[in-house]
């Protein structure tokens, strides 16, 4: 599926991102800023680290920007700002051990959420995602990736090799690895699969 | 949820990574967030981009000055007339000092080149709203 943004392409704006066109990334920035915004949340489990992370995401890409790897069926750029979006998270998950001593020696009054609507939900979520991922978390990274990107990100085999790097035989025996893994996990820690979320309630 | 997941039947997943659903950013964010990446693409130095030949003359001479440090304090050192408390080689030990600070400057720039973007501003969240 080709996506139009201001009568382009995705191609035609990236290209002229490449270019040096700051509004047509602006342009790209406004379409994909949801999608990342939850993918980082649903790595994080953290929106405002999720908001955080989508930021160094597109200042990433923008310097990235020539190094682009478009999917061959729509031409869509998702797929490859999803990787990027994992490299991001991944260091940034490298780096929470340093920053967790620094942000421990700030006055609390000044780590305080900054916003202030639907905080319930918003925590509610947040709590959830955490036991999500206290599950998923104890997959190998290279499962954890091809599954998020397939379960959280909406990609198809061969947008997540796209956006892993790898072919898509490597994406498929990945996934069909973290499927079992996880079916593994969660049986061993006695959940049921049910329709309500399995992993809801402490 | 994933339209993957749905198109290749495997529901097992869906259940055991099903998570919150979507939110869009709260009100004022993305606008904000969208703000401040296009003043930081917009920046001399990004829409510039990195001069690669400029970061890698930096490394170059950079190793370079390490390695002429290296050479004299070789040569300092095989020297047999060395005295402790001789004024030229405490003059001669400054200098490699000195180079070496120079060369741990030039060794920071240049790892630094890459990464001046992302330092250069605080953390949004820890930034007052404008």
């Amino acid at each position: 599926m080709t996506v139009v943004v201001e009568g382009q392409t995705e191609v035609e704006q990236w290209r002229r991102a490449v270019g040096g066109d700051a509004q047509a990334f602006g342009d790209l920035f406004d379409l994909h800023a949801k999608a990342i915004y939850n993918f980082c949340f649903r790595r994080t489990a953290n929106w405002a680290e999720a908001e955080d992370a989508m930021s160094e995401v597109f200042v990433v890409a923008w310097k990235r920007r020539a190094q682009v790897a478009f999917t061959s069926d729509g031409e869509r750029v998702l797929p490859w700002l999803l990787g990027v979006a994992m490299n991001v998270l991944r260091n940034r998950q490298r780096a929470r051990r340093r920053a967790t001593a620094a942000l421990a020696r700030l006055n609390p009054r000044h780590m305080e959420a900054d916003f202030t609507d639907d905080v319930d939900g918003r925590l509610s979520d947040e709590r959830e995602m955490r036991e999500v991922l206290g599950v998923f978390e104890r997959l190998a990274p290279q499962e954890q990736d091809v599954l998020a990107l397939c379960a959280w990100g909406g990609l198809g085999y061969e947008d997540a090799s796209v956006a892993l790097g790898v072919p898509i035989g490597t994406v498929r025996s990945r996934l069909s690895r973290a499927r079992s893994h996880l079916r593994e996990l969660v049986d061993d820690s006695g959940h049921e699969r049910r329709d309500e979320p399995v992993y809801r309630g402490a | 949820m994933s339209l993957f997941i749905e198109e290749h039947e495997v529901s097992d997943v869906l259940d055991m990574v099903r998570s919150p659903a979507e939110r869009d950013l709260p009100p004022g964010r993305l606008t904000k967030r969208k703000r401040m990446l296009m003043a930081e693409i917009t920046a001399p130095q990004a829409v510039a981009g990195l001069d690669p030949l400029r970061a890698r003359l930096r490394r170059i001479a950079g190793w370079f000055a390490c390695l002429v440090a290296v050479v004299l304090v070789g040569l300092g050192a095989s020297r047999a007339e060395i005295r402790p408390f001789d004024a030229d080689h405490v003059a001669q030990a400054l200098t490699v000092a000195g180079a070496g600070a120079l060369i741990a400057v030039h060794a920071g720039a240049a790892r630094g080149d890459g990464l001046q973007l992302d330092r250069k501003r605080p953390s949004a969240s820890a930034r007052p709203a404008r």
